[in-house]
């Protein structure tokens, strides 16, 4: 039995491909899997948009459970894969894009480093990282997640550009949809936001004018290309790793009553006083149909504080 | 992807306004699902579709023809079974002839089950979009001889349909006057990594030899040889950590079909195509006598043991 509430899914990517980019560091799942999902999915909740969730969360507290999807970083594959199957759903769902990878200017660096694994330039990497503290042991992954800076994304980039060619570095914007694509879901009445213009992760509130920086670029981008302001700035990497409040806090202060920040907290959308500036997403771990159901099962509702 | 490792090199195909395409496949669900997402995103480019099958009556005279097709007696179905297993010439008597044939017998067996489970797999996978594809298309393929594919005959018909493209999943070996007889590119869709694994059965290989970044679907132009071609992509599919052999195989196949068309896409806008010529002497052309029972009890053993999920989790801990 479903707590009632709002459920908001996190996927990333929905494709047949998983290329070496994307399998160390990305969740994505296959046509098939996210069509088993949505269809276990549409028998347990009610499956709406993420404009007519909203709007029933600002309209007072939900009492059934309702859920919908919402697709991270912009994939191509999330146009060609998952909108039909959402389309014969009945449901629009969400989408938040990085202006710099839609644009092409500049490839996500999680992606990057999924690559330098794949092809033994770690050890590389963590010959450089040892100068920023990094110890031997250690995850790469979650050091530079933890840690990342101008300096950390530098060193990446530069084994990135030494272990591929000019045209692999073109190509590999082919797993991000261009303004085109967006702008295809935008006039199918999905629900476009901002997710920043490169992916850092910015929610520490000690740094967040990189935070503002990111946002705003993106924003702009955004408005550029597509015509239109965001009404939801999602986080990259889903949740503040400190003084989460602080950010929150902040983020009210400069944005007024415009918007709503997004993170990934795992729990369930219900009281909507708690919701008037941000929303809690499920990030859907890699499960079938069935596992994917007994996890929403055992979530909480979110409280505050 | 492209398949980086390699040097890139340029064709220059044929500017021409003629993007017609000529389809080439087997007769499983895989292949009609193939044909028809060509035929989704192309349509009317699509001016014919051929579908191999051995049972198919020859249409053509040519340097195939047909051998002497009267019904095998019980002892030459053995002595074929016992040829068919490679200790044969090693181990000559009538034991090892006994041996020999319930070795085929046990490969034959096995290897019938495995396309069982292929085909339940492709059933699951993409069943539903190939019955949803054939409702909405009324496009039914001609059934032909593979030994009619590289017969004058066929030659001049698939010269008459004046196709740019010649797109093939599946088939014979395609011959040179064939190859040249379309006007644009012939492409071959391989469900392998090529260059180092090229041939027959190379995702059970790869899976053989417990190299997940072998498991790919490759794209490349067609040549005489097997799946030897220069590459036009070559990337990895997104799999399930659940996934069995017969599963894994399906998702290859799946993928290599979007890959086709992202390349076919690519191609019909810019005829200045990038290429990656395989190496003469890169990697292993696999046979159909290379396959043991052997190969495929240790790739079912590592699925039951949770190869696969124990792999993915490996890859993601750096």
């Amino acid at each position: 039995m479903m707590k009632a509430g709002w459920y908001i899914l996190n996927y990333h990517d929905v494709s047949w491909e998983q290329s070496p980019f994307i399998r160390a560091v990305g969740d994505s799942f296959s046509p098939d899997i996210f069509h088993e999902h949505v269809a276990a999915l549409a028998k347990k909740f009610e499956l709406v948009s993420v404009q007519e969730g909203w709007a029933r969360l600002q309209n007072g507290d939900i009492d059934q459970p309702i859920l919908s999807f919402w697709f991270d970083d912009g994939y191509a594959g999330v146009r060609k894969y998952a909108f039909p199957i959402l389309e014969d759903a009945g449901v629009k769902a969400g989408m938040a894009v990085n202006s710099s990878f839609m644009l092409r200017k500049d490839f996500y660096w999680r992606l990057k480093l999924g690559f330098l694994a794949h092809v033994d330039g770690l050890r590389f990497l963590r010959q450089r990282l040892r100068t920023m503290g990094y110890k031997g042991g250690d995850s790469v992954r979650s050091f530079t997640l933890q840690n990342c800076s101008a300096e950390i994304i530098a060193v990446i980039d530069e084994l990135f550009v030494r272990f591929t060619s000019e045209e692999m570095r073109e190509d590999v914007f082919r797993h991000f949809d261009d303004v085109e694509g967006i702008r295809f879901l935008l006039d199918h009445g999905w629900e476009i936001s901002n997710h920043t213009a490169a992916h850092y992760p910015v929610s520490d509130a000690n740094e967040f004018q990189r935070f503002e920086r990111q946002f705003a670029e993106c924003e702009s981008e955004l408005e550029k290309s597509l015509g239109v302001p965001t009404r939801f700035w999602v986080l990259p990497f889903g949740m503040p790793f400190t003084d989460p409040s602080g950010t929150q806090v902040r983020f009210e202060e400069a944005e007024g009553k415009e918007r709503a920040l997004v993170y990934v907290g795992s729990k369930i959308n219900q009281h909507s006083a708690l919701h008037k500036h941000r929303l809690s997403r499920i990030l859907v771990p890699i499960a079938s149909a069935n596992e994917l159901l007994v996890s929403l099962s055992r979530l909480a509702v979110y409280k505050a504080g | 992807m492209i398949p980086d490792e390699l040097s890139a090199e340029y064709l220059d195909l044929p500017d021409l306004d003629n993007n017609q395409i000529v389809l080439i496949t087997g007769n499983q669900l895989r292949h009609k699902r193939f044909a028809l997402r060509m035929i989704e995103e192309f349509g009317d480019q699509v001016v014919a579709w051929y579908q191999v099958e051995n049972s198919a009556p020859r249409r053509f005279e040519g340097n195939q023809q047909a051998k002497n097709s009267a019904p095998e007696g019980l002892k030459a179905k053995l002595i074929k079974t016992a040829k068919s297993s490679k200790k044969f010439a090693r181990q000559p008597g009538l034991w090892a002839l006994f041996v020999a044939v319930v070795r085929g017998l046990l490969l034959k067996f096995r290897w019938q089950m495995h396309s069982k489970a292929i085909q339940r797999g492709e059933e699951r996978l993409f069943g539903r979009e190939v019955h949803r594809l054939q409702a909405t298309m009324n496009r039914q393929p001609s059934i032909i001889n593979p030994k009619d594919v590289n017969t004058a005959g066929f030659v001049a018909e698939i010269k008459a349909l004046n196709a740019y493209f010649f797109l093939s999943l599946a088939g014979p070996l395609y011959g040179k006057e064939l190859l040249d007889s379309i006007r644009g590119i012939a492409i071959n869709q391989h469900a392998g990594h090529s260059p180092v694994y090229k041939g027959t059965s190379t995702i059970e290989w790869a899976l053989y030899r417990r190299d997940l970044r072998c498991v790919s679907a490759t794209v490349h132009q067609t040549t005489s040889g097997a799946d030897n071609g220069p590459i036009l992509r070559r990337s990895a599919p997104c799999l399930f950590p659940g996934d069995s052999p017969s599963a894994i195989f399906s998702r290859v196949v799946a993928l290599g079909t979007e890959l086709m068309i992202e390349v076919v896409r690519e191609i019909m806008a810019d005829k200045h195509v990038r290429v990656y010529p395989q190496p003469d002497g890169a990697g292993q052309t696999y046979l159909g006598t290379h396959m043991t029972p052997h190969v495929l009890n240790a790739i079912y053993r590592d699925h039951r043991a949770g190869w696969l999920r124990d792999e993915f989790v490996r890859l993601k801990q750096f």
